[in-house]
């Protein structure tokens, strides 16, 4: 913001007063861009306490304010359907924030303001930022700002936050709204409905509450199990009237007195709508609309789809393939030159796998997270994930999850630190867990490397082949469990489809940037330590005990050599080291010599479960805490040991 | 724990198919609409959950709502209160409208 620094001269003379603000509104409606606008680079994106929904917060200096912004999550309603609404609505009821700004999108008021509706009744101080305003024109609508802000009783401000137009504005309206302490407008319900509502609250009369009292009648009405309980446990008098009182209501309206609640909003909206808002017949379709009619089509919607994933995937392989040659390139002079000064001591080779692992991580985060990260964001912003999701939805349920699972499993093909990084785009904690655990399945370049190096050259590209179908039958078996097994619904898909917007850079290149960091930060003491770990048991030569430790699994159940052991260590590191140090073991690369084509298959079988490697763990590590993580590692480890050590039986019978 | 009270002598859910009340009005699942195809939500044949969640969107009875787009085996996408929205076949498979003529 342009005004924010000079309260720094100021500061002296007017005390400067710190306050918490907070960002509220549904999926799509430009939120984290005003986020972003407010706060740029002073933002921390982590998570809430003991979830894995991300929280985005950011700070602020503003005319003698220190402003602290917390982006709540992009939800459709209030309610307790979600970890999300849960969060927002217990933050915005439990922490008071000073003011909470409602960010609409005003090209779709009527459902925004079911949403608006709902976000009053927690009686905190409201500003709505109704944005997009620059879209009004073009879709031949039209709103009176004036009408709608005297019917909400809330300072209205018109915003277009791609412009950046109105943001200062919505803060100034914000902080007048401090300062005066008036009175809110209670909207109101219909008749029955209100008569209710204040025989609940004169029942409230004598409890205290954090929560506001209209707010716990009408949540009464509504039946929700966690204000219900809540006021259970003060006064169980209460819900037993309360229950009367919600039989009643539902003989007058012949429903659920729930759903009551939930119609009479819908009709409350659409009656403001009514009043403030003039819809005009639009222009005839612009390319983008007919090109959004296409990208959901039978036929075209899939090609399209098909085409912008070939366009996705191969320019993130090339440019990362590009670059991490000639990164690779760059380090080996590094390489030799700390070679030449380390020389060849204990303390030197320790202080080598630091460099090395230093290394590794840039490898991998500027050629594939990065423009993994910067597509799936241009991708998301612009509006295409949500086709994704349209189309692929029936597939994808087949494993328990939406339709836009398939990302991150793609994605997944390439590298599984960025797929596992990208499950944020599911909308539930448990499909996030779903898909994550899924995409370290998915066998990753490094993978194809050992696929095609060994099985490909030696045992033939159609064995190669099938360990692909085969990984790809494991994924959707253990989809299928998974969803059985991990407590939690499957929710149908609702969801809404936006219209393709015009992508924002500067919140595109900042959230990449904010994601990064945060995965640096878990990622590189997990890879430095591993990396030197395993090189102090190499240099101590403690390897080979290693390699003895695991023979009985390695040599008696998966009739592997007993040298194997020391590569599925290192291939914790990075995969692909299984098949170099093979060749530095066996001191050459024509591996039939070494090992029966059965041999092959099972190290390729193990090579694709047996671990996600270290960035991959550190990835999950972020994204879904350690405990999930380590329930995760151990599981693959069995897993693929069992299921290698099925297979090499069972080969070595056909073959 | 269905809860919806069946309207206006119409039995949702008893006969499949097309149904007919006294009026000649034609009732379809939103997944056995077509593409284009328009009319009023009579019911939501499916839990309090859904029925609310649909509700917080938008989707009540008596909401006009048109079919955009029906994903092949997929999800169908509609139009209601001027905004557009995504829903699993499934759950499509539990709204019952009336078309209009």
């Amino acid at each position: 913001m342009s005004k924010i620094a000079n309260s720094k001269n100021n500061h002296i003379k007017k005390k400067i007063k710190e306050i918490d603000i907070v960002l509220a509104g549904q999926a799509n409606v430009g939120k984290s861009i005003i986020f972003n606008h407010l706060t740029g680079l002073h933002q921390h994106i982590g998570n809430w306490p003991g979830k894995t929904i991300e929280k985005a917060e950011g700070r602020l200096f503003y005319k003698n304010y220190i402003i602290n912004v917390v982006d709540l999550p992009g939800i459709y309603s209030l309610t307790t359907y979600s970890m999300e609404e849960v969060i927002s609505r217990e933050y915005i009821a439990t922490k008071k924030p000073d003011f909470v700004i409602n960010v609409v999108d005003a090209t779709h008021l009527e459902r925004n303001l079911i949403f608006t509706l709902q976000l009053l009744e927690l009686e905190r101080p409201t500003v709505m930022a109704l944005n997009m305003i620059n879209l009004l024109k073009l879709k031949g609508i039209k709103i009176n700002y004036k009408k709608l802000e005297s019917i909400l009783g809330i300072p209205v401000v018109p915003v277009a936050a791609i412009h950046r137009k109105g943001i200062a504005k919505t803060i100034d309206e914000g902080l007048k709204l401090i300062k005066q302490k008036k009175r809110k407008r209670i909207l109101r319900f219909g008749k029955e409905v209100e008569n209710a509502i204040s025989r609940l609250i004169s029942l409230l009369k004598h409890e205290d509450f954090i929560y506001p009292k209209r707010w716990i009648a009408i949540k009464l009405l509504e039946k929700d199990k966690f204000v219900y309980q809540l006021v259970k446990e003060k006064n169980p008098k209460i819900t037993e009237k309360a229950k009367k009182i919600c039989q009643e209501l539902e003989r007058i309206h012949g429903h659920d007195s729930s759903l009551i609640i939930a119609d009479e909003r819908c009709n409350l909206a659409s009656r403001i709508v009514n009043e403030v808002q003039e819809i005009t017949k639009p222009k005839k379709l612009t390319f983008l609309e007919k090109f959004d009619m296409l990208s959901s089509d039978k036929i075209f919607g899939y090609l399209i789809m098909i085409g912008i994933f070939a366009l996705m995937f191969s320019s993130i392989f090339k440019f990362g393939n590009f670059v991490s040659n000639l990164l690779e390139s760059l380090f080996f002079y590094f390489q030799e030159f700390f070679k030449t000064i380390l020389g060849n001591s204990f303390g030197a080779s320790v202080v080598y796998s630091i460099i090395e692992s230093i290394f590794a991580l840039i490898e991998i985060v500027i050629p594939y997270i990065l423009p993994f990260y910067i597509i799936l964001y241009l991708l998301e912003d612009w509006g295409y994930l949500a086709r994704v999701a349209f189309l692929m939805d029936h597939f994808m349920h087949k494993v328990g999850v939406h339709g836009k699972a398939c990302i991150p499993l793609l994605l997944g093909f390439g590298c599984n630190v960025p797929a596992c990084l990208s499950c944020r785009i599911m909308e539930t904690e448990r499909e996030r867990f779903i898909t994550g655990f899924l995409t370290t399945l998915v066998p990753c370049s490094a993978i194809t490397v050992i696929i095609l190096g060994l099985v490909g050259k030696y045992v033939g590209m159609l064995y190669a082949f099938s360990l692909y179908l085969l990984a790809i039958l494991i994924i959707f078996v253990i989809g299928k469990l998974a969803s059985k097994i991990i407590p939690g619904q499957t929710f149908e898909l609702i969801m809404e489809m936006p219209d393709y917007k015009k992508p924002n850079l500067k919140t595109i290149l900042l959230q990449t940037w904010f994601r990064i960091k945060d995965f640096l930060v878990i990622a590189s003491p997990l890879v430095i330590v591993s990396g030197m770990v395993i090189s102090i048991i190499h240099t101590t030569g403690y390897s080979s005990k290693i390699a003895e430790l695991l023979s009985p699994i390695i040599v008696n159940w998966l009739g592997l050599p007993k040298i194997i052991g020391i590569l599925l260590v290192f291939g914790i590191l990075r995969k692909e080291l299984i098949l170099i140090m093979l060749s530095t073991l066996l001191g050459t690369t024509n591996f039939s010599v070494a090992l029966s084509n059965v041999q092959m298959l099972t190290l390729a079988i193990l090579s694709m479960f047996y671990i996600p490697c270290i960035a991959t763990i550190a990835a999950l590590w972020k994204e879904f805490g350690w405990k999930r993580t380590f329930v995760i590692t151990i599981f693959e480890i069995l897993f693929a040991i069992i299921l290698a050590g099925i297979f090499s039986k069972v080969l070595s019978f056909i073959i | 724990m269905v809860s919806m009270q069946p309207c206006h002598g119409c039995d949702p859910g008893s006969n499949p198919g097309h149904r007919i009340t006294k009026n000649k009005m034609v009732e379809k699942f939103l997944t056995e609409m077509k593409e284009g195809q328009e009319g009023n939500v009579i019911s939501i044949l499916d839990g309090i959950t859904t029925t609310k969640r649909l509700a917080d969107l938008g989707i009540i009875q008596n909401t006009k709502i048109k079919v955009l787009k029906k994903a092949p085996f997929g999800p169908i996408e509609v139009i209601a209160r001027n905004s557009r929205l995504v829903i699993g076949r499934h759950l499509a498979s539990k709204i019952l409208v009336r078309l209009d003529e």
